[in-house]
């Protein structure tokens, strides 16, 4: 067991924070945390890490009680990068890291290099830039080869060339092993790294994987989008429709049949296209309240 | 890199620390060079004072020889006219002298002056100069006289002790725990103000171990700007100033008879300040525990340190765990360096250490 999250509570003075969340990570895999600002997802990575004190609930990381330090010889937390010294170099940063996981002092110039940061490793972080400052964030957290690696926000503000190498180093992690949860806000990003995503919306966890929606779905394109409509849901079947374009799944409505059932009502079709469901897809559906408001 | 070289790096390589250190430098210079400067203005304000003293003093001589001529049974004002005029003639013999090589004799010159002046003015007579500047002024040339060394400028002597003396007396009294909590005041507050402490906090590192090399860099940090601070002053007394001798004494403020050399002085006044920085140390540590805000809790234990040193001192002057914040006035006042007092700072220090410890480890 990689996590084990049971009946967690969490509240700042009257406002409870984190309603009753209770999850498990058994395998390794990535998971990500979506939601708005506020849902909850940094207060529930800082409690995971015992840097948050709550008030409900039980949490095991890998099967040792959250509070033991000695969890973070195998976990690690990749935080805003505010938690970095701007008078020390990146360097000092490795070497503490190194010294504290009980490490080589080598392991910190391979990791610099694993990350490509060697070239400014010996600077001062004040003088780093934003994307620099991450790299040295991923650094500080893969230096340990961790089993569990959480990331709050790691791609925000990153450039496109550093989302991408981000990205790759995770997936890298990934494939060895590491169990990886992510907090972003660039559901496009999430989407190319896994389809576990847990939704998180005022201090409760929605839904814990876009597996449902990973069947193909294709959108068809009408003449008639409103007789179409009623067809469909005269026959019980749900369509989703945006403009004149139909929105099918195909494990509800498999694409043959729909196109049989136009046929036969006269109603033109102008365009096929296939589509999948992805995590913004899913976000505006579990946010519409939000995101119409 | 270990955990102690991680936080003492994160305060010796502060832009903090190096604009102290380099304000800490011009301090020193600045001093130097002003006591330099005005070293010769000093030698003639004093001649212009005796040239004062002179005139006050036939003004004075005049009106009692006249007393005295109207009234030859006056024996108060006799008595009076004895002394001023011995006092004058002092004055004569010494004016000549105060650029003079020959200290011994402006020594002795200015003791008799102030010995007649002191009579003069316990016969009844009047004089502008005050009688504890001149008991003062008395215990200190004789002490000078007696041990054979010669008299420096107060403030703007350019001897190496001497001038040590003067910084000393600024670090010691308040002085080097400004200096302290401006430098490394905020090491645990700021840690909770920028969030940094949770890249300690994920770490497998034990709270405790976090307080202590933040307690112990601070200490070394202190000890750094101590034994920088002092070989500045020697490197540059050594090159520009003069040799001058660390047997001359520093006079009490309570009683003018009382004398402790400059060395004494020195060496006690930092052993009482390093304890009390200890102890400042521990309660910076532990206030920031509990309030984890910069701003006020400098404010709060430099309250403390204050309001205790007057508070204490005024209630009990033998127990004051205070004492030492102003080290060089407690230790000129007392002539000597009392244990007490630091056996209960540094107890304290112990305690709220402890304290500290305890909050530490249940901290998130």
């Amino acid at each position: 067991m990689i996590i084990d999250v049971t009946g967690l509570k969490k509240r700042f003075k009257q406002q409870e924070v984190l309603k009753n969340i209770t999850f498990k990570i058994e395998e390794p895999k990535i998971v990500a945390l979506v939601g708005p600002n506020g849902s909850g997802k940094t207060t529930m990575m800082n409690c995971l890490m015992n840097l948050l004190p709550f008030q409900e609930g039980h949490i095991k990381i890998l099967g040792k009680d959250h509070k033991d330090p000695s969890i973070f010889y195998e976990v690690s937390y990749l935080q805003d990068n505010r938690v970095l010294y701007g008078d020390l170099t990146g360097e000092d940063h490795l070497k503490f890291i190194c010294h504290a996981q009980k490490l080589p002092i080598k392991k910190a110039k391979e990791v610099a290099e694993y990350i490509g940061m060697d070239s400014y490793a010996k600077k001062r972080v004040r003088s780093y830039s934003l994307g620099m400052k991450q790299h040295l964030l991923l650094a500080v957290a893969v230096l340990n080869n961790p089993k569990l690696i959480l990331l709050d926000e790691p791609i925000n503000g990153l450039d496109p060339t550093s989302s991408i190498q981000m990205r790759n180093i995770l997936m890298d992690l990934h494939a060895k092993g590491t169990t990886v949860i992510i907090s972003s806000h660039n559901l496009e990003e999430i989407d190319k790294m896994t389809n576990t995503i847990y939704f998180m919306k005022d201090g409760k966890i929605l839904e814990e994987s876009l597996e449902d929606f990973n069947v193909p779905h294709y959108t068809v394109t009408v003449s008639e989008p409103e007789k179409a409509n009623a067809v469909f849901t005269a026959a019980c079947l749900h369509v989703e429709q945006s403009g004149n374009r139909l929105i099918f799944s195909e494990n509800k409505i498999p694409l043959q049949r729909a196109i049989d059932a136009l046929n036969q009502n006269e109603i033109e079709i102008l365009h096929i296209e296939n589509k999948k469901i992805g995590a913004e897809r899913r976000y505006m559906e579990l946010f519409e309240s939000e995101l119409s408001s | 890199m270990r955990l102690l070289e991680f936080e003492l790096k994160k305060l010796i390589f502060s832009k903090r620390f190096f604009y102290t250190i380099v304000l800490l430098s011009a301090l020193v210079i600045g001093l130097f060079v002003r006591n330099v400067a005005f070293q010769e203005l000093m030698i003639e304000e004093q001649g212009k004072q005796v040239v004062v003293y002179t005139q006050e003093a036939q003004s004075l001589l005049r009106g009692l020889n006249k007393q005295v001529e109207m009234d030859p049974k006056d024996t108060e004002s006799a008595e009076q006219l004895k002394h001023l005029s011995r006092g004058l003639n002092a004055l004569y013999e010494w004016k000549p002298l105060i650029t003079s090589t020959d200290w011994q004799a402006r020594l002795q010159f200015e003791i008799d002056f102030l010995s007649s002046m002191l009579a003069y003015k316990s016969a009844g007579g009047e004089f502008s100069m005050n009688s504890t500047e001149m008991e003062r002024s008395f215990a200190l040339n004789e002490n000078l006289l007696a041990k054979g060394i010669e008299p420096e400028l107060e403030n703007y002597s350019t001897a190496v002790p001497n001038f040590m003396y003067q910084i000393t007396d600024l670090y010691v009294n308040l002085g080097a725990i400004l200096l302290l909590l401006i430098i490394a005041g905020d090491l645990l507050t700021s840690e909770f103000e920028q969030r940094s402490i949770q890249f300690l906090f994920t770490q497998p590192v034990k709270k405790s171990a976090i307080l202590h090399s933040k307690w112990i860099s601070m200490i070394l940090v202190y000890l750094l700007v101590t034994a920088f601070l002092f070989s500045l002053t020697w490197l540059i007394t050594s090159l520009f100033g003069k040799p001058g001798t660390f047997a001359y004494p520093v006079q009490g403020t309570r009683d003018s008879s009382t004398f402790i050399s400059i060395d004494t002085y020195v060496g006690s006044s930092l052993i009482g300040t390093s304890v009390t920085i200890l102890f400042v140390i521990s309660l910076i540590l532990t206030i920031s525990l509990w309030i984890k805000h910069s701003m006020a809790s400098l404010l709060i234990t430099l309250l403390l340190l204050i309001g205790g040193y007057f508070i204490f001192g005024s209630i009990t002057e033998g127990l004051n765990p205070f004492a030492y914040v102003f080290a060089g006035n407690t230790l000129k006042e007392q002539g000597y360096l009392q244990n007490i007092p630091l056996v209960i700072s540094g107890g304290l220090a112990i305690v709220l250490y402890l304290v500290a410890l305890v909050r530490m480890k249940n901290i998130t």
